[in-house]
């Protein structure tokens, strides 16, 4: 293997000096829990970042491709690291066509930029929230749609095109900017979740949506889970064309600062729309009256400012616990509407490993349930054992029900331990696909699904 | 192999009855709805089953035959005609649908169900629910062949393309493994392999089961049809109505050439001095579409509208529907065949596309009529012409890549829903660099090192030459 100083005089040459760093506490902030890299880089054009992945392509330097950083606490960890390529300097607007609704941007653009600049003209990216750290190459490879997901389209739907570097030395391009194109294999979608194992994304090409005229949500408590979930599920049944519709537990709907006081049992549906004042104005009235009939207690209407907090805090959800937080599990369960209940009852059957107090919030529409687990250490010898072993038939009875479970983040330790994916639909094509792009291993070698 | 042995073999498999053999049968199969003429297939077969699908596969594999599935063969690309004889694996036996379930809006279906089948049961049951894309073939072609080419409609403007409704699949991959991506709920860990494989026209296995997306149909529909003086007038219109922020469900636009082939056939009285047709359907809650029309009129009126009709009843949608949907049935009457053209620009850029097709068309000589998906900036230029005449053919096809040509020089697509077929390989060249198109060929070496599957398709002859099959 090269030397450190001979690898950083080649990188130096690339990108220059300022844009290489070895220093131990500029490696401390790239560390992927224990382990840290030998070098930090940050390339500040496309060609650049083309340029570092062949040179970790000839020279077999495992390379961990770094956005806004929000989201590194997905999927297992790299079983090696030499580079850390950071993408943030990748951050141009590289085309906003107002006209046509689409923006090209390079990957390591915060989503918070793209609405700054598309706010003006009345259009949004429809990811996540306005104020997002995340990149949007971040947002690619991690899968993550928007939070009105129900009315803007899953990220695949509104992801037109990019480009992306491959070890091989390649740049090349996929999809277009419009939005029918049919021309040849939608490369896109291998991109799509795919935590940069098969090539780093470098520029991306997104539709955009029309700023709503009105847009509201509604929050009511329901005395139990059951009637919560069918007053969803009434929703849903109905003709109103809800942007979002989630369920959430006591616990969980404390960490979004509403003015409504749960019990213990109680869960609370959150159900948005957005569009012309009447319409929204007719289905925020339709759901109170789903929500009276299924004995729904206290309400409250949110909008405005309060309502983009409330997205920010819904998305923190995604974000690893700071340091001062007790340790916990975050888990993404995909669980069909109509076995919701079922799967958040199993959840919250008692484990070992810790204290009750599970906290969860559910897509229902999208069948995705995220819960917080705490992890109490106390009384258990292995607790990556005990949490193995609680995984293990908790993801057997999902599959049964067409869901599954991903963990999304774990603490180090167990994250080295745990099966942080679980089984993966059509596993084999993904290794296949992995030995075509990046045979030797550079990409994030281990972090992606069944050890790719 | 002896022919007499092969069909044995692949009759033990699908059974006797499910074999076609005779010169006359396969020479069917050389065609689809294009006016590409496939090779001779070797044997077309019907099988029943995702097993009997494997071990076609695997029979071919080991004896090194290519083989391809075909649906109802509406594909107007030459996507479902052999290049290389082999064996056709017809799925219209696969016809049923396994699970309709509301509650969470998925159905379950076999690929050769046809596209409004499906649409039929769910409506005469009433299920509330619809399963959205609409391509113009779907009384005819199969949810499966929709699958593979990733088949548009009308109603994409809204609702996005056939991709966008396809939860899962089971597929027969090449080397004879039955595997299943996706499934009932989004967003599985991992890559996202059903998208992948939507739209790789059966190139990359053969899918064998379909999990689909269900919708709630819409409270109201409005439909309209809005005349103009001129092309730019309506282009102008739908470009005003998308960043007035209106999504509507489908916005059609009509030339003035193809409105009087139109009007021949059916009589729908277009005055004479109208250039333009814009066909508009609205979608959605009863409130604030009031609101929403008065904006789109205003809009109208803006750009210089002669009239809007907006249909009162079912049945006035229907006609007015008609008129759009009747465009290449009426072509019919002007020539033995017509050539439809399917790029894609972006929307502000159709006026300018538009412009350049006629061009083109006078260029030539051939007299283009024009359609256009305008919402998406999907244009289909549609080219009447007599196959038999010497020289014609190879005209037209010289006309059509010459607009798919401006397609892409406009910053869009050789095929906005179409697909690439036998049609448009060497036109992949025009929209990807030859690294663009090897990386995206490593996708197919992945599933199908041999080629056989469905081979020599999608990708620029140029770079098919040196395959190992």
């Amino acid at each position: 293997m090269t030397t450190l100083e001979a690898l950083r005089a080649r990188l130096e040459a690339l990108l220059g000096t300022p844009y290489v760093w070895t220093e131990a506490a500029r490696l401390a902030e790239y560390a992927m829990a224990v382990q840290t890299p030998r070098v930090v880089v940050r390339p500040e054009t496309i060609e650049q970042t083309r340029e570092v992945l062949a040179l970790a392509g000839r020279e077999r330097l495992a390379v961990v491709p770094w956005g806004q950083g929000t989201h590194m606490h997905l999927g297992a960890l790299p079983q090696r690291y030499d580079l850390a390529l950071s993408l943030v300097g990748l951050s141009r607007i590289v085309e906003y066509d107002v006209a046509n609704l689409t923006l090209i941007a390079e990957a390591g653009l915060p989503l918070q930029q793209a609405y700054h600049v598309s706010i003006p003209e009345r259009q949004v990216v429809p990811l996540g929230f306005p104020g997002s750290r995340a990149s949007l190459g971040g947002l690619v490879v991690t899968n993550t749609s928007g939070v009105k997901r129900g009315r803007y389209g899953a990220l695949r739907d509104v992801l037109l095109g990019m480009r992306v570097a491959l070890p091989d030395g390649s740049l090349v391009r996929f999809g277009g900017r419009v939005v029918k194109n049919v021309a040849g294999y939608d490369m896109n979608k291998l991109f799509v979740g795919s935590l940069g194992a098969f090539g780093v994304v470098v520029e991306t090409t997104w539709r955009l949506a029309a700023l709503p005229e009105d847009d509201r949500l509604l929050a009511v408590v329901f005395p139990s889970l059951h009637q919560a979930t069918t007053a969803a599920a009434a929703v849903q049944a109905s003709q109103l064309l809800p942007a979002a519709l989630t369920l959430w537990s006591a616990e969980a709907m404390a960490t979004l600062g509403l003015p409504l006081t749960l019990q213990p049992e109680q869960v609370a549906m959150l159900v948005n729309f957005d569009g012309p004042h009447e319409a929204v104005a007719r289905q925020i009235h339709d759901s109170q009256t789903y929500a009276q009939h299924h004995a729904g207690l206290e309400e409250t209407l949110v909008t405005g400012e309060a309502l983009f907090t409330l997205w920010e805090r819904q998305e923190r959800w995604q974000e690893a616990p700071q340091a001062t937080e007790p340790a916990r599990l975050q888990l993404r369960l995909g669980a069909l509407p109509s076995h919701l209940e079922d799967v958040v009852r199993l959840l919250m059957t008692p484990q070992v490993f810790g204290h009750q107090g599970i906290r969860w919030y559910a897509d229902y529409p999208q069948g995705q349930i995220y819960a917080h687990v705490p992890l109490e250490q106390s009384g258990v010898v292995d607790i990556g054992q005990a949490v193995s072993d609680w995984l293990a038939p908790l993801r057997t009875q999902l599959q049964r029900w067409h869901g599954y479970c991903a963990v999304q983040y774990a603490p180090a330790r167990l994250r080295q331990q745990l099966d942080m994916w679980g089984e993966i639909p059509g596993g084999q094509l993904l290794r296949l696909y992995k030995h075509h792009f990046d045979p030797h291993g550079v990409l994030n070698p281990g972090r992606y699904a069944i050890g790719l | 192999m002896e022919t007499d042995q092969v069909l044995r073999e692949l009759e033990a498999i699908v059974g006797p009855s499910n074999v076609l053999s005779s010169p006359a049968d396969r020479t069917a199969y050389r065609y689809d709805a294009s006016v590409f003429r496939g090779t001779m297939p070797l044997v077309v077969v019907f099988p029943d089953s995702a097993r009997q699908i494997a071990q076609l596969v695997v029979w071919c594999h080991h004896h090194g035959i290519p083989y391809m599935a075909r649906g109802s063969g509406t594909a107007i690309s030459g996507a479902a005609v052999p290049t290389h004889g082999g064996v056709t694996i017809e799925l219209s036996r696969m016809n049923r649908v396994l699970e309709i379930d509301t509650t969470n809006r998925i159905a379950v279906v076999e690929p050769g169900v046809i596209n409004q089948d499906l649409k039929q049961i769910l409506r005469e049951h009433g299920y509330g629910h619809t399963y959205v894309p609409d391509p113009g073939s779907q009384a005819v072609s199969t949810i499966g062949g929709n699958v593979a080419t990733n088949a548009g409609g009308m109603l994409c403007l809204k609702y996005g393309v056939t991709g966008n409704h396809i939860l899962g699949l089971e597929v027969v991959l090449p080397n004879g493994e039955i595997i299943e991506v996706g499934g009932k709920i989004p967003d599985q860990p991992g890559a996202d392999l059903t998208g992948l494989l939507v739209g790789s026209e059966g190139t990359l296995g053969i899918v064998t089961k379909i999990i689909l997306r269900l919708q709630r149909l819409p409270e109201v529909v409005v439909t309209q049809l809005a005349l103009f003086k001129t092309v730019d007038n309506a282009a102008q219109v739908v470009s005003a109505i998308m960043t007035d922020g209106i999504l509507p469900a489908a916005l059609e636009l009509l030339d003035q050439a193809i409105m009087r082939v139109i009007d021949q056939a059916i009589h729908v009285g277009y005055p004479e001095h109208a250039g333009a047709a814009l066909l508009i359907e609205l979608d959605g809650l009863e409130d604030g579409m009031q609101r929403t029309l008065d904006r789109i009129a205003q809009i109208c009126k803006a750009n210089d509208v002669i009239r809007i009709e907006t249909a009162a009843n079912a049945e006035e949608r229907a006609r007015l529907w008609l008129s759009r949907r009747a465009a290449f049935g009426a072509m019919a009457r002007l020539a033995t065949h017509s050539y439809i053209v399917d790029g894609c620009v972006p929307r502000t850029k159709l006026p300018e596309a538009l412009r350049r097709v006629v061009a083109i068309g006078k260029r030539y000589g051939l007299p283009i009529v024009n359609l256009a998906h305008a919402g998406d900036g999907n244009l289909h230029p549609g080219i009447p012409f007599h196959m038999r005449r010497p020289g014609e053919t190879e005209k037209v096809l010289q006309a059509g890549r010459e607009i798919l040509e401006v397609c892409v020089e406009l910053g869009g697509s050789i095929t906005g829903e179409h697909g690439v077929g036998v049609e448009k390989q060497n036109d992949m060249a025009l929209m990807y660099s030859p690294a663009d198109l090897e990386v995206m060929r490593r996708i197919k070496l992945a599933h199908d090192p041999a080629d056989l599957c469905n081979p020599k398709k999608i990708f620029p002859l140029h770079m098919l030459t040196d395959t190992t099959a």
